[in-house]
């Protein structure tokens, strides 16, 4: 047993009011299970309002899980204080996607990277200017640089000092919510080379969220595929590319945009439909209703996630087992 | 060059005034659609595709902004000359544009249908009783499930998806249309929405026999959709070919390396770390009149910081503008 974090069958549910009122149950995380070992890197994959990003949270527990354990190198977080999850919250950190919304405009870059010193009591004023001038080194951002103000800086250098500042405190795991999607791709490329490159030099693991199939493809060792709140498929990178077993995670594969003009959408078989609201899922097994295989038991009740073969787990009736 | 063109820009050159100065966000521009096909307009952010878009629809805000010089003809006569009565008779009948967030785009307090109508009413003259009927045959030719039902929402009861198909629905709600002009339709969507409205797009675009012009960051959505490409960086096109010869035979450092750190590029598959441009985009203001990609390229000479270079061609229909270019592909090396 050597994971970091193992999150045991977690959900999370939000109310949702209508505009007559009425209070409806979404929800978001709907009994996933994860881990993480120490220096690996984990993708979540899939579209809008699967719940990825609520995981991401609920895992960090910036929302407090409905149900379901989280353990930190065998002790669970469950049970732990106030006082004891903010040590904690020194070990897990977070890269968000909107490097415009996410750093303070009122406030020099120093003092943004500096902030989880300051709230942790780490060092002396001396050693909190030496280390961010280090870690300001460190992501590629010129230390002379540390007086000027986010708005000063380009989408791709707000983005290094968000991960400065989720690096400064040295970390064993760093969430990446979307932490490529809003740049360039240009600047995409140099991020992501620069996340692979500290994580060679520092061994924090990573959870890496993603839309984007390609990204997480380049940059995880191993995919959770998720679905209007649940695991439709886990699998180590090569084995999830090379035999992807859940009906979704193939229409994902064939719907991505290739990059060659010579194997077009127009020649593959592309799912139909819209993702179904989260508030009012389908039966059974969600995915059903765009389904090219589903029958009467895909309708009717939805399958656990199981190991089909070494390490590969999916969620369907017809995967094989 | 091309007999059957649809829209041809000459030598377009737009700026804009602001606080900081001047920015010159498109440089002597000059592109070309024949009738029917797909162009796709491609670069990264503040690259002038959007821009270029609004300047042939004359939609630039005058002021701040500014058509220095250049023309716009399309089926042979020019824009730039138009009167604003002019074009609001072109905009929406024989041009007409999508663009990348369809909620913002739409009305909000109308219902889709009423909106589609709209289209017919403002351009011929019809009932308002058969303008609605044409609406809804639209929808139902964007492939809106239950379109009767569907014309009557409003633009929040649905889905992203099928909002940009009512958008789709809305550009060609016009007896005869020539051009349009898709500004990162997809950017907003998932990707097994993304597939539907390309795969829509495409076959819409072969029905009505109109011309495209699709402005997109993405390669992967060039790969699946353009018949030619134009590659944008910093204000000035670099370089314009087949979509074929763009991703087998590059000649810009620009377009390889654009090429190359898309993380689905075939060098990036089992690949440690991606390919990666260094540095940043410049900043338009301080442009001087040389390459603006020099200062990121691995290829760059003296010369590149002194002037732009003049277009060179490599075959009939790719043109490119470099001093030092990439070194043609060898057939043995495409396959």
């Amino acid at each position: 047993m050597n994971s970091l974090l193992i999150a045991q069958n977690i959900r999370k549910n939000f109310t949702i009011k209508d505009n007559q009122g009425r209070a409806h149950l979404l929800k978001a995380v709907d009994g996933v299970s994860l881990d993480i070992a120490p220096g690996e890197i984990v993708g979540i994959v899939g579209e809008s309002g699967c719940g990825k990003s609520t995981l991401g949270r609920t895992i960090l527990r910036l929302y407090e899980p409905d149900s379901g354990t989280i353990t930190w190198k065998g002790k669970n977080l469950n049970s732990f204080s106030r006082e004891e999850m903010k040590a904690l919250r020194k070990a897990m950190q977070m890269i968000f996607q909107d490097p415009f919304s996410s750093l303070n405009p009122r406030k020099k870059v120093k003092n943004i990277i500096a902030q989880p010193l300051l709230v942790h009591k780490a060092d002396s004023p001396e050693e909190t200017a030496r280390r961010v001038e280090a870690v300001m080194k460190e992501v590629g951002l010129n230390p002379a640089y540390k007086r000027r103000y986010p708005h000063q800086f380009s989408g791709g250098q707000r983005q290094r000092i968000g991960i400065a500042r989720a690096l400064i405190l040295e970390p064993e795991l760093i969430v990446c919510d979307e932490a490529v999607s809003a740049l360039d791709v240009s600047i995409q490329a140099q991020i992501l080379n620069l996340i692979l490159d500290l994580r060679e030099k520092h061994g924090f693991a990573t959870l890496f969220i993603s839309h984007d199939l390609a990204v997480v493809e380049f940059i995880a060792e191993r995919i959770l595929v998720m679905y209007l709140g649940r695991i439709v498929e886990k699998a180590s990178k090569t084995s999830l590319t090379e035999n992807p077993l859940h009906p979704y995670t193939r229409a994902l594969f064939e719907a991505f945009p290739s990059a060659n003009p010579s194997r077009r959408l127009s020649k593959k078989h592309i799912v139909m439909g819209d993702v179904p609201s989260p508030l009012n899922p389908p039966s059974g097994c969600h995915f059903h209703p765009r389904c090219p295989l589903a029958d009467e038991k895909c309708r009717q009740s939805s399958p656990p996630l199981s190991e089909v073969s070494p390490g590969h787990w999916a969620a369907c009736w017809k995967s094989g087992v | 060059m091309i007999s059957n063109e649809l829209l041809k820009i000459d030598a377009l050159c737009v700026s804009f005034n602001t606080q900081r100065g001047k920015v010159r966000a498109v440089r002597n521009l000059s592109l070309g659609i024949a009738e029917g096909e797909t162009l796709a307009l491609v670069g990264e952010s503040g690259c002038g595709k959007s821009v270029t878009a609004h300047a042939i629809t004359r939609l630039i805000p005058m002021p701040p902004g500014l058509i220095e010089s250049g023309s716009i003809h399309f089926r042979g006569s020019n824009l730039l000359s138009f009167s604003e009565k002019q074009m609001r008779a072109i905009r929406g009948s024989r041009i007409s544009m999508i663009f990348q967030e369809p909620m913002t785009s739409l009305n909000p307090v109308f219902t889709i249908g009423a909106q589609i109508a709209e289209v017919f009413l403002a351009h011929s003259k019809m009932s308002k009783q058969n303008a609605h009927t044409k609406a809804v045959e639209l929808l139902k030719l964007v492939k809106i499930p239950d379109p009767e039902k569907r014309a009557k929402s409003y633009p929040h009861q649905l889905s992203g998806g099928m909002r940009q198909r009512a958008m789709i629905a809305m550009a060609l709600a016009s007896p005869n249309p020539g051009l349009m002009i898709a500004d990162e339709p997809t950017t907003a969507l998932d990707v097994t929405i993304q597939a539907q409205v390309l795969r829509l797009l495409a076959e819409l675009k072969e029905r009505v026999g109109m011309g495209l012009l699709l402005i997109t960051h993405d390669m992967g959505v060039v790969a699946e959709t353009a018949d030619r490409v134009a590659v944008m960086y910093a204000g000035r096109k670099v370089e314009d070919a087949p979509v074929e010869e763009i991703f087998t035979n590059p000649r810009h450092p620009y377009t390889l390396g654009l090429l190359g750190c898309q993380p689905s590029a075939p060098a990036n598959r089992g690949a440690p770390r991606l390919t990666s441009i260094g540095g940043s985009v410049p900043d338009l203001l301080t442009l001087g009149e040389g390459c603006p990609f020099e200062n990121r390229c691995n290829r760059a000479l003296p010369v590149c910081r002194e002037n732009f270079p003049s277009a060179a061609a490599a075959g009939s229909a790719h043109t490119y503008y470099c001093h030092n270019p990439e070194a043609p592909q060898t057939e043995e090396r495409r396959s």
